[in-house]
């Protein structure tokens, strides 16, 4: 075999590139080439040793590097989304609103990400872009609505979502589907008595998870999120609003009595 | 269950990787990957979900990059340059860390060319053919780079069992 062939295997066996009837060949030519194996045993070596520097010369992200990030995950999203509603869903997210693409994202979420899910997560910033939208837009219609909930009935097979039951208190001032990283979601606005806003936030398609009814604090924003089979749900409120809690739990009850 | 996050985080370490390859600076690298963040941001609804992310990316970086390069920006020598990283970074009193220093050290003095295929091969574990798309360059020039690189590397370095490699700037 030509020399200039061997190294070119050389690399290609470093980078498990060859396939592998030729790995196998070049295996027994290293058993009998001590000075190869010794390169290739450098070479190995070398692509470890690169990857721990660079690593440990690259210290921790910037604030601006790591709020584009957040952004770029924001906008991938919504497009990956986007796609994967019928056109009619897609008409009804821009009648209804959708996302504001230009919102930032705020906090440091090194942590953020890994405490709650991704479907509580996307809620709570679903529910600050609602209430940084003024006006809020006019409720859509029941023919609206049920074009919402079919969108994420399609998601699971045709079968009937869910949703809970609201308390005769509360005043829904707006639903409509929006998208999160897993697909459409839909969310429900509502208005509590004493003017307090909070939103409900139900998709459908994430991992089964543990049923219990969780509460988590994030960038002065109140989450109690649960799931019911393939659907999650997550209501939001304002840090301050004692009632949240029990208007989740009234709704996570109705869920699991349907 | 799929994950952009995980994905661009696992993605974003990749590119911070690369970027302190490129420009051995750690100032320049983060500049370099807001830069491709901004662009990726104004360019993701063009980015189809059967995409490879990854790629994408690290094409813009290198767009971005190359751009950055024809305006003639002069690498300046400061304190955030990778050879004063490796020495304050990495400490030489723990085991391991002085071949550590040593290999960035000289890697630090390889052509760029150089530095972009072992970085986007050896690190990062692209394959021949995704790094040459990601560089725009043929197969076969890809792979004389890595083999290049890969040597001078280990002559540099030697094992550890020589003694501090003497730096030249490269500008």
């Amino acid at each position: 075999m030509e020399h200039d062939e061997l190294d070119a295997d050389l690399h290609a066996y470093v980078d498990g590139e060859l396939n592998p009837a030729r790995r196998i060949e070049f295996e027994a030519y290293l058993a009998a080439n001590p000075a190869a194996a010794a390169r290739v045993h450098d070479f190995l070596h070398q692509k470890e040793a690169l990857r721990r520097g660079l690593d440990l010369l690259s210290a921790a992200p910037s604030a601006p590097v790591t709020s584009l990030t957040d952004r770029l995950g924001r906008h991938l999203g919504v497009g990956l989304a986007l796609r994967r509603l019928g056109p009619i869903a897609a008409m009804l997210l821009l009648v209804t609103g959708g996302w504001s693409l230009g919102s930032w994202y705020h906090g440091h979420h090194a942590s953020g990400w890994a405490a709650v899910p991704a479907f509580a997560d996307e809620a709570a910033e679903a529910h600050s872009a609602t209430l940084a939208a003024v006006p809020l837009p006019v409720a859509p219609s029941a023919d609206d609505l049920k074009a919402m909930a079919d969108v994420l009935a399609q998601r699971i097979g045709g079968k009937a979502i869910d949703l809970p039951d609201v308390d005769p208190n509360l005043t829904l001032v707006r639903a409509r589907l929006v998208p999160w990283n897993e697909g459409p979601a839909l969310q429900f606005v509502y208005r509590e008595p004493d003017g307090e806003v909070l939103t409900l936030f139900v998709v459908v398609g994430d991992s089964p998870g543990d049923i219990g009814l969780h509460t988590v604090e994030q960038d002065n924003l109140q989450l109690v999120y649960w799931r019911a089979g393939t659907a999650a749900y997550t209501v939001t409120g304002n840090k301050a609003d004692r009632d949240l809690l029990t208007i989740a739990r009234r709704m996570a009850d109705s869920v699991r009595r349907s | 269950m799929f994950s952009l996050r995980n994905q661009l985080g696992n993605q974003l370490r990749a590119l911070r990787r690369y970027a302190l390859a490129l420009s051995r600076d750690r100032d320049d690298a983060e500049d370099l990957v807001q830069e491709t963040l901004v662009r990726a941001i104004s360019g993701a609804q063009g980015f189809r979900p059967e995409g490879d992310l990854r790629a994408w990316l690290f094409g813009i970086l290198h767009n971005v990059h190359v751009s950055a390069r024809r305006r003639d920006r002069v690498r300046t020598d400061s304190a955030s340059s990778i050879e004063m990283l490796a020495q304050t970074s990495i400490p030489a009193t723990q085991p391991g860390h002085v071949e550590l220093r040593r290999t960035i050290e000289a890697f630090a003095t390889l052509p760029e060319e150089q530095r972009q295929v072992l970085t986007l091969v050896a690190v990062e574990g692209m394959s021949y053919q995704e790094a040459a798309t990601v560089l725009n360059i043929p197969l076969g020039t890809l792979m004389s780079r890595l083999a290049r690189g890969r040597e001078a590397l280990r002559a540099a370095t030697d094992h550890g069992r020589r003694g501090p490699v003497s730096l030249r700037v490269v500008r």
